[in-house]
């Protein structure tokens, strides 16, 4: 009967019970690490994908092809004029708000010092409908039309800055003439988005017309309802009939593209660090069997001289590789679990107030998600794992011939 | 009725470059019923004989014929299903298994045959460990036993399935005369 053979399994995981424990430990670490880690992972890409959302680009943003090929460019070159989509896109059920942007590259002087910034013209009364700027501002918000900025928190930091000094903001007109601002900081931005925190906004009309640009501006973003892929491919139509091909739609995730590959490769590692730790687990199980096997050579003669077909034997050491795996992996798991209800209850906050640089949109608070595929996954891949590592052994031990282990 | 028949075994060790010949030109009969006993000195080859007769190991030479089936050319598995269902084994050093209690090492050959219900299998093993004298210790495990009680749930272990025969090696030679003795009387009876 079966039951024999399981009862025998599980007498003998309990008479090798300090083996048996430790082995259950490192599969259980092992499980655990993956469970934590990925939900870190997630933690962070959900975070880094919100800040990058709310504070930069939006569902969906529309700009020249240029900028999104080489970031790094801060021209005025590839300005557009947005009135011309403005009435179409309003038509689209799915774009729930929109808002334009102007960026450039300037210096900020506070009299002493100098820094370079990206400098954002964001339209003071609809910028609110699209980004969560404001949640994160110490002091007033722009009005339009007026001599005003609002700096990054990194950079009043840098520049000394409180409310309503005043600085002045160096920069290039569109006819590449140096344009000197007089502004006074209405107010500090505070955000998780590190790159937010370097950047500095000033009223989109005054800064237009400041750089000579009448209505042109960099970026229009839009936040949008419903589905975002249909959402995204309206929007797209409507830059096409305007035949700018120099324009294109794109959602945040492309728009973020460098980040989206950061964020894939670090859960490449990720996935080989814990293929690594799950290794160990299996070196522990058939480390367990092959030293049981041995402790009991006589044992496993005798049950043979009694008749116990190989099979049987087998099938016995591979329940004993299955309850390492099911308690191991079950432990793993429960502790992954209170764990991690901790990790998305309260969070961490592994960074201090340390940025990460490189722009990566972390800072502040890190929260674990839940990915019950990955912890249901795990908790398989840990039994499974388990009991493939223990058959091998099993039939080795299974082979052993009944004269030799009962010589006495 | 023969019951079980050797004719010209011979079995030879082969290590390495030595052969040992353990057994030479080996025949002959055992009637169902019989108790047989088989005497020599040490190195004589008489756990050889009892391996080939229990199926545990091939002669080199001859054959076995064991209740008319002949042993030769059967597969391992075929040999398993022998031993399982037609044999049963006293050994020298009892050889219990450590992590069952008496009764469950005595309802273990039962149990591997399938055949029988829980509670059958039960209360069979209970009355051949009462039969040999260890109704007190049924739920003791054989590091709680002294060497004599193991060697009678050995025998107990060997007797439950009523096999067709029974093979001891040495049953007796661990244990003191009296106590061996006494193991002697139960395998007779
Ligand atoms: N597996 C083996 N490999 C090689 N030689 C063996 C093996 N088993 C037994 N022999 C040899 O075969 C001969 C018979 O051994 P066997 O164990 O059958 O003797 P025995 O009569 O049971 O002795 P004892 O009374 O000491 O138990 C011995 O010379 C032994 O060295
Ligand atoms: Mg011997």
């Amino acid at each position: 009967m079966a039951g024999i053979l399981t009862k025998l399994a599980f007498r003998n995981l309990w008479r090798q019970r300090r083996r048996t424990i430790l082995t259950c430990l490192a599969l259980a670490f092992g499980i655990y690490m993956v469970i934590i880690l990925d939900s870190f992972v997630g933690g962070m890409t959900e975070m880094a994908g919100r800040n990058i959302v709310q504070l930069q680009t939006g569902d969906v943003q529309i700009q020249a092809h240029a900028y999104v090929d080489d970031p790094t460019d801060r021209s005025l070159d590839h300005v557009f004029a947005y009135s011309d989509f403005t009435d179409d896109l309003r038509q689209l059920d799915q774009v729930s708000a929109m808002t334009p942007r102007l960026s450039f590259a300037a210096e900020l002087h506070n009299g002493m010092d100098d820094y370079h910034v990206r400098a954002m013209g964001v339209d003071p009364l609809t910028d609110p409908d699209v980004f969560t700027t404001q949640q994160y501002l110490a002091g007033q918000w722009l009005e339009p039309g007026q001599q005003q900025v609002v700096v990054g928190a990194r950079v009043a930091q840098l520049l000394d800055l409180t409310v309503s000094d005043y600085v002045i903001l160096l920069t290039r007109t569109a006819n590449n003439a140096f344009q000197a601002l007089d502004l006074e900081v209405v107010g500090i931005l505070d955000t998780p988005h590190p790159e937010v925190n370097l950047a500095v906004y000033v009223p989109l009309d005054m800064a237009q017309t400041s750089l000579g640009l009448d209505q042109a501006i960099t970026s229009l973003h839009m936040t949008v309802s419903g589905s975002a892929k249909s959402a995204y491919e309206a929007i797209s139509s409507v830059v096409e009939q305007q035949n700018s091909t120099a324009l294109g739609a794109y959602t945040w995730e492309q728009a973020a593209e460098d980040f989206m590959v950061m964020a894939q490769s670090s859960r490449a590692i990720h996935s080989m660090l814990l293929s690594m730790l799950i290794l160990i687990a299996i070196v522990g199980v058939v480390n367990a069997i092959l030293l049981g096997a041995m402790e009991r050579t006589r044992e496993i003669g005798v049950l043979k001289a009694m008749g116990m077909s190989e099979r049987e034997v087998t099938q016995e050491f591979v329940t004993e590789a299955f309850g390492i795996g099911f308690v191991g992996s079950a432990a793993g798991v429960l502790l992954a679990l209170l764990t991690n209800w901790f990790l998305v209850e309260y969070g961490i906050n592994p960074y201090g107030d340390m940025d990460l640089g490189a722009g990566i949109p972390l800072r502040g608070h890190l929260y674990g998600v839940w990915n019950w595929t990955i912890i249901a996954g795990a908790f398989m891949v840990g039994i499974l794992a388990s009991v493939l590592a223990g058959i091998v052994p099993a039939i080795r031990a299974a082979g052993k011939s009944p004269i030799w282990a009962l010589r006495q | 009725m023969t019951m079980l028949e050797l004719s010209n075994v011979t079995k030879i060790y082969a290590q390495g470059k030595v052969h040992v010949t353990a057994l030479r030109d080996v025949d002959f009969r055992v009637d169902s019923g019989e108790f047989l006993s088989i005497a020599g000195p040490s190195g004589s080859g008489k756990t050889t004989l009892l391996n080939l007769i229990g199926c545990l190991d091939v002669p080199t030479k001859g054959s076995i014929v064991l209740e008319g089936q002949q042993l030769a050319e059967r597969s391992k598995t075929q040999l398993a299903k022998i031993r399982r269902d037609h044999l049963g084994f006293v050994f020298q050093s009892y050889n219990l298994v450590p992590v069952l209690t008496a009764i469950e090492n005595v309802s273990l050959p039962l149990e591997l045959m399938r055949n029988m219900t829980k509670k059958a299998v039960r209360e069979r093993a209970e009355r051949t460990l009462t039969d040999v004298g260890l109704a007190e210790h049924l739920h003791h495990r054989p590091n709680e036993l002294s060497g004599g009680q193991q060697q009678r749930v050995a025998i107990a272990r060997a007797l439950v399935k009523e096999p067709s025969l029974i093979l001891a090696d040495e049953p007796t030679a661990n244990l003191d005369s009296e106590t061996g003795e006494a193991i002697l009387q139960l395998m007779w009876t």
